[in-house]
């Protein structure tokens, strides 16, 4: 059987969902958008207009999560790329918006730049574990302009061919990111029916819905664009101090989006995403290499699945702010248990330091942790081609299994992993080989992918109308 | 009743005794800078030194300055008639277009703790809103807080304001995407990456008497 991970029991998911009800019902979200209020407020939630808290009953819970579609892909430009949700799989996406790079080529500690974002996103296309982009870092030499969001999503697109999440920030983008997927994806019907893009919404944590995000999203409604729901909560200070009640904050959170998403446009697609980490009572910052978090990333992707909703989940941390054996060890726990609970999508190699910092490197050392975790949690094979003992008997006491027929597709049936990442030889051959450090091979992969990888070029008919969108948007910015 | 049982309720964080105890000692005719010195202050320096020692965690120390500030209101109204002051006044908030305000909660209430006088600007705060607000306190500490890399341009303009305007204020910046490389280019007085060190920093910039 497959290695099982569970850290929630039924139970626990019934207790849960009853005390999220009991939030929502009694103390009830901030919602600032007055958009999002009236949605609410037309779809029977108690609407207070002065404090602008939002109570919500459990009959609008139950019926909005009815709402959400639990059949759903994720499109993509490169065929064979679309990302069906609820189908036992389980793809990378990138880690988000870091303002600080390790530089690859001088390890300067640096502000990330657009060259820098384009280079993440670039080794995200080339790699096959990524199915999914988040922007790795800000580009903090363009200034917010329509015009270079536009030039952004030109090179997003133009340099990363899978699903893209990207959220922004103000609601006069939606027009041309609009704009944009129609030149790429084709008409409105079209990226309706193929989700090419998704959002990103953050409930800022404790209980509040924000008006700036939101209210960019809601001038997207029409377009079915999927949203994932990410409160980020810090166990201790933003939640409370214990793991069960911040996922039931967390879970509140999440709900109350859904409710609001539902009452504006019944059957949006959304994925539950939720990253639920702990506080170092130390210094009140993210502790972000603890073990707790893996534990409640497993938790909310056990309470995805407990709705039959879409997960995104969250591994990969450190408190490190370079590559490192503390980060090592940290990321390898916190990749394991979460990749073990197996959300649809894993956010997110590629950042340090409380995902502050972005380092090339690091993220080719992310991959093999998932891979291996992946690995793992393919437990015990016991197809009746594993059981060997007719060989157990064949080769008897004191022989060998070398040339055996049965080891030899063994080896390639997926059962074994043979990592061609890291240090696996003889000593002798190791040091022949000048003794290699990880970093200097993670930096040697980083250089042949941006060096080798071709990105999926537009048409030219794409290029001439992308050039014509990014003109009119410069002279509006 | 003495002063050591005020000392020891802010370091138990016996936030429901400490009105009684202090005003036990009012009651007693005991000197107000003695009950602030040796019972409030003394007590929070205490605990800044077991926090800064590992032996506390921020929560502790959270509900210790609870306890104090809550002792500190019923010998307020007597303060004016003392020889006794505040350490500094120091005016606090997320900058323009920032709603994360939780970084900031913290330092606030660490600063209180440690003896500042709080003026608390909220959340999404105008560089003007800063520089009036220093103004008009004569505030000798201004410590803004961005968790966007969006909003931080924001630091730099309230900065610049103040600075220009030739006001004595000091400022200092703080939030998970800010650098001291970012407050020295911003030219502002000082940066710290957590709550506790902001304190050390308050208290290195605004030396007590």
């Amino acid at each position: 059987m497959k290695t099982h991970l569970q850290v929630l029991s039924k139970e626990e998911c019934d207790k849960i969902h009853e005390r999220t009800l009991y939030v929502l019902s009694h103390v009830g979200v901030k919602v600032d958008t007055a958009k999002g209020r009236a949605f609410l407020k037309k779809a029977g939630a108690d609407v207070d207009e002065n404090t602008h808290i939002v109570k919500i009953s459990p009959d609008l819970v139950e019926s909005s999560l009815k709402q959400v579609p639990r059949d759903l892909t994720l499109g993509a430009r490169r065929s064979g790329a679309d990302l069906k949700m609820n189908n036992g799989n389980c793809v990378l996406c990138m880690d988000g918006e870091a303002s600080v790079i390790i530089d690859r080529k001088t390890g300067e500690r640096r502000p990330s730049t657009f060259n820098d974002w384009l280079e993440g996103t670039r080794i995200g296309d080339a790699i096959d574990d990524f199915g999914m982009y988040w922007g790795l870092c800000e580009a903090t030499d363009k200034e917010d302009t329509v015009g270079n969001y536009v030039n952004h999503l030109r090179y997003l697109f133009g340099n990363f061919s899978k699903h893209v999440q990207d959220p922004f920030d103000t609601a006069d983008k939606a027009l041309w990111l609009l704009e944009v997927l129609q030149v790429i994806f084709g008409d409105k019907e079209a990226i309706k029916k193929h989700h090419p893009f998704s959002f990103l919404l953050c409930p800022q944590s404790p209980l509040m819905i924000d008006e700036q995000y939101t209210d960019a999203y809601l001038e997207l409604l029409g377009w079915d664009i999927p949203v994932a729901i990410m409160p980020m909560m810090l166990m201790g200070a933003t939640s409370p101090g214990s793991m069960v009640s911040t996922i039931v904050q967390g879970n509140s959170e999440v709900m109350a989006m859904i409710c609001l998403l539902q009452a504006a446009s019944p059957g949006l697609p959304v994925l539950y995403a939720p990253i639920l980490s702990i506080m170092d009572p130390r210094t009140g910052r993210l502790y972000a290499g603890a073990i707790e978090n893996s534990i409640m990333s497993s938790a909310q992707v056990e309470m995805g699945r407990y709705y039959g909703l879409p997960v995104e989940g969250t591994a990969y941390n450190t408190d490190q702010y370079e590559p490192s054996i503390q980060a090592g060890y940290e990321r390898a726990l916190n990749g394991i248990l979460p990749t073990l609970s197996w959300p649809d999508i894993m956010i997110a190699p590629g950042l340090l330091g409380g995902s502050m910092v972005m380092s090339l490197e690091q993220m080719i050392i992310d991959i093999e942790i998932f891979r291996l975790s992946k690995h793992a949690r393919r437990g015990v094979v016991t197809d009746d081609d594993n059981w060997l003992e007719d060989v157990i008997a064949k080769t008897g006491p004191g022989g060998n299994y070398l040339m055996e027929m049965s080891t030899a597709k063994a080896i390639r049936s997926g059962e074994w992993y043979v990592s061609d990442f890291g240090m696996h030889d003889s000593y002798e051959n190791w040091i022949a080989a000048g003794k290699k450090p990880l970093m200097e091979e993670a930096a040697e992969k980083v250089a042949d992918l941006l060096n080798n990888y071709e990105p999926m070029p537009f048409t030219d008919d794409q290029n001439g109308e992308l050039d014509k969108i990014q003109k009119r948007a410069e002279q509006n910015s | 009743m003495s002063v050591q049982d005020i000392f020891n309720a802010i370091n138990e964080f016996r936030d429901t005794e400490i009105v009684n105890l202090v005003q036990a000692e009012v009651d007693a005719g005991t000197d107000i800078s003695e009950i602030l010195d040796n019972g409030l202050i003394g007590a929070m320096d205490e605990v800044g030194k077991k926090f800064g020692e590992g032996l506390l965690f921020v929560p502790e120390m959270l509900m210790a300055a609870q306890t104090m500030k809550a002792g500190l209101e019923v010998i307020r109204p007597l303060l004016a008639d003392s020889d006794t002051k505040p350490r500094g006044t120091v005016i606090i908030g997320t900058v323009k277009g920032d709603l994360h305000d939780i970084g900031k909660n913290l330092v606030a209430m660490m600063l209180e703790g440690a003896g500042f006088t709080i003026i608390d600007l909220g959340v999404d705060v105008e560089p003007q809103a800063f520089f009036d607000a220093a103004k008009e306190n004569s505030a000798e500490l201004v410590a803004m807080s961005a968790l966007l890399t969006t909003t931080m341009p924001a630091m730099e303009e309230a900065v610049k304001l103040i600075k220009d305007a030739g006001l004595p204020t000091k400022m200092v910046i703080g939030g998970a995407p800010v650098t001291q490389a970012y407050a020295d280019k911003i030219s502002a007085d000082g940066y710290s990456a957590d709550a506790p060190g902001a304190v050390e920093l308050a208290r290195s910039l605004i030396p007590g008497d």
